[in-house]
């Protein structure tokens, strides 16, 4: 049996690896710019001439489809490590409140800077200082959940806490909301659609970076994390330091999460799903099996939500959000209802 | 197959054509020109002398309106007796205004009337020096935005007319709210005219509000022969600019119509919009990706938003670099006259001085055209 799931889960791996790769040159092949497939591989192997197909490709298709590999790991990593420590099937990567801490921030700064006097953001949707403000926003309500954390022994107040500090912020952001402008209203609804394309250059590494620090400690995570979704009481009579364990998963989560928020707007669904998707595929719960297959999985799922939101061949693109909830939510119900565990729930 | 299309092409061209002159010629007998003020260019409204005033339409005052007009009555103040009181009744020369638009504010400006003037929407936004200074003495209150109205405030003003911007109905929810306090509202839908002459002409309707009608015609007629002489000097020209528009939210490019105001003046001013294809007013998202190979051709780039220099534009969107018109710096936007709060009178006095916006744009198109300092615009650095 031991051996059949391994067999199982190696094959599995190989599938969504070469599909991963599959789809990653394929988000590069296709765009609202058709490119021949040949001038496709010109560019490349570095011989294309043409400017503009070099920069489509270099600097807005290879950067795009990079960035949906990490933010698809990111999110499903944090949101299989929130389900694991909450024991919650619903919980997402952004029961923490992270998301909502950095929709803050990033509200601060575009609506709330024409009020305070200085000069108008709107329509810079890239700029750094809007993921900058997303992270601080983040951070933030990281610092209160762990200061929590530190005192409350019953994670459910966690969970309580991170989602009432999360309404906060959504409340503070309404009153934003609610004196700006139209076009500020603009420029802040298009950040909560989510977009995978801001990140370019210098961002692109700094992004990289948190994430890959963020998958390296979720890594670490992996034998405390086993542990944990046996329950707390269980965990504290394996002699487990609980305190140290949750700070280390809160930080990754924060670092996924919150980097993913701060650089592409608050991407839905993909934390939430991705894990049942691979815990069904892989009839598995160890995390040692889990966390790289949802790395994958998620990889593989946001490239696929972002070649469709291109929509190949028209002028026009699609919010990046509205595919991962439309593409997501049958493949998620489809799942839930073919498990037997989950349909007799 | 290639003649079927082409023969399909030609009955709908005569199809459409044929509806549109029938169109316009129905509208002509509908309204006898000797009886309204003559209007040239403006769609969205329509002024009729009656015996003690004037009667006023306005036609689908927002976007995508279809089949709406409001009557307002104009009467003299003399002869609005109380029995009189129709609704929607203004009694005209107005004295107390309250402008929910900074436009509204440009053109009783104009007509040399800004102490009408007693609430402003967002008075940081206002470039008007006459109004900011009755701002700073008090005299002219902010009474919020929209659905933020200070109603308490608007009522303790008492104005005469509170002119608006046209929202569709069901959001107007607020402008019911000023229509249940019997304080008159009127449309003003002059953000909708995609004539640059045609914005102008509003000076017209401002005109029968403030009584200086024969004001409101002459400095129209002087902006009008200066537009029309600025777009006749460039008209012949044989190679005409490329020119590019906006700059993109994220990762969309908003692009206005080939009908739009702006691709209006990019035409006058004998530049060739580079999505001129576009239908209509509104406007269509583009992927950053098409708008790139667009822009690929571009000569000249106009209203860059809110980036204010070259290299704003290459830090946040360092993909756009590859762009031509970057590398020769022939990128302007509208916002030399921003006052330090954000307020752009480009949309405010800008609206009524469409002949000023044309020359910036001729000047940019051709620089060794026209003696002309640039007035809205400016090079980025």
């Amino acid at each position: 049996m031991s051996l059949l799931s391994k067999n199982r889960s190696v094959v599995l791996f190989a599938v969504i690896s070469v599909l991963l790769i599959v789809l990653f040159f394929i988000d590069t092949v296709l765009g609202s710019v058709l490119i021949p497939f040949s001038d496709v591989l010109e560019v490349l192997l570095g011989k294309g001439e043409n400017a503009v197909y070099k920069t489509i490709i270099l600097e807005f298709r290879i950067p795009k489809a990079i960035v949906a590999v990490l933010a698809g790991s990111a999110l499903s990593v944090s949101g299989l490590q929130m389900q694991t420590v909450f024991r919650n099937p619903l919980a997402g990567p952004y029961v923490l409140g992270i998301s909502s801490g950095a929709s803050l921030g990033v509200a601060i700064v575009v609506l709330g800077v024409s009020a305070s006097g200085f000069s108008s953001l709107s329509g810079l949707g890239t700029s750094f200082s809007l993921a900058a403000a997303a992270w601080i926003g983040a951070f933030v309500v990281l610092m209160v959940v762990l200061a929590v954390s530190l005192r409350v022994k019953d994670i459910m107040t966690i969970l309580i806490m991170g989602m009432m500090f999360g309404s906060a912020a959504s409340a503070l952001v309404s009153v934003l909301q609610f004196f700006s402008s139209e076009s500020m209203l603009k420029a802040f609804v298009i950040w909560t659609m989510g977009s995978l394309s801001s990140v370019a250059g210098m961002q692109l590494w700094v992004f990289g970076v948190a994430v890959l620090i963020g998958l390296v400690l979720s890594i670490l995570s992996i034998p405390t994390l086993n542990v944990m979704q046996l329950g707390e009481g269980y965990a504290k009579t394996l002699g487990m330091n609980l305190t140290l364990a949750r700070v280390m998963v809160f930080v990754s989560t924060s670092l996924l999460a919150g980097s993913v928020t701060a650089f592409c707007g608050p991407i839905g669904f993909i934390g939430i799903a991705v894990p049942h998707i691979s815990r069904l595929m892989f009839r598995t719960a160890s995390h040692s099996v889990l966390i790289p297959s949802v790395m994958l999985t998620g990889s593989v799922t946001l490239l696929l939500c972002d070649i469709l939101a291109q929509l190949p061949g028209m002028e026009s693109t699609l919010p990046l959000n509205s595919v991962t909830s439309l593409v997501g939510i049958p493949v998620v119900i489809y799942v839930v209802f073919r498990n037997r565990k989950f349909a007799g729930v | 197959m290639r003649h079927f299309k082409l023969l399909l092409i030609i009955i709908l061209i005569f199809v459409f054509g044929c509806k549109n002159s029938s169109f316009d010629a129905k509208k002509e007998q509908k309204v006898p020109e000797k009886q309204t003020l003559g209007l040239d260019y403006a769609q969205g409204f329509r002024v009729k002398p009656t015996d003690n005033g004037y009667e006023l339409e306005v036609f689908n005052p927002w976007q995508g309106a279809k089949n709406v007009n409001y009557k307002y009555k104009l009467i003299e103040r003399q002869q609005l007796s109380k029995t009189d009181s129709a609704e929607n009744a203004i009694p005209i020369p107005i004295s107390r205004a309250i402008c929910l638009s900074t436009t509204h504010i440009a053109y009783i400006d104009q007509l040399n009337s800004s102490a009408t003037i007693v609430g402003v929407s967002g008075s940081d936004f206002v470039s008007s020096s006459a109004v900011r200074q009755l701002i700073r003495e008090g005299k002219v209150s902010d009474v919020g935005y929209e659905q933020s109205i200070n109603y308490e405030l608007v009522l303790s003003l008492k104005p005469d007319v509170v002119f608006s911007y046209g929202v569709g109905a069901e959001a107007a929810g607020y402008l019911h709210k000023l229509h249940d306090l019997d304080i008159p509202v009127v449309f003003v839908g002059d953000y909708l005219e995609t004539s640059p002459l045609g914005k102008a002409e509003w000076l017209k309707f401002f005109g029968a509000m403030l009584g200086r009608e024969k004001m409101a015609d002459s400095l129209f007629a002087v902006i009008e022969s200066d537009y029309v002489a600025t777009k006749s000097f460039v008209e012949n020209c044989q190679t005409k600019p490329n020119v590019f528009i906006n700059l993109p939210w994220n990762d969309t490019w908003y692009f206005p119509g080939g009908n739009s105001y702006m691709a209006n003046l990019i035409r006058d001013a004998g530049g060739n919009y580079s999505l001129s294809h576009l239908d209509g007013n509104s406007s269509h998202p583009f992927s950053i990706e098409s708008a790139l190979v667009k822009g690929m051709e571009a000569d000249v780039w106009i209203n860059t938003g809110s980036a204010e220099s070259l290299h704003e534009i290459s830090s946040n969107f360092p993909q756009l670099k590859v762009l031509p018109v970057i590398k020769s710096g022939n990128v302007y936007n509208s916002v030399k006259r921003t006052n330090n709060l954000g307020g752009n009178d480009f949309y405010e006095s800008g609206a009524v001085k469409p002949n000023l916006i044309l020359k910036d744009l001729v000047k940019i198109f051709y620089p060794d055209s026209i003696e002309h300092e640039l007035v809205y615009f400016q090079k980025l650095e």
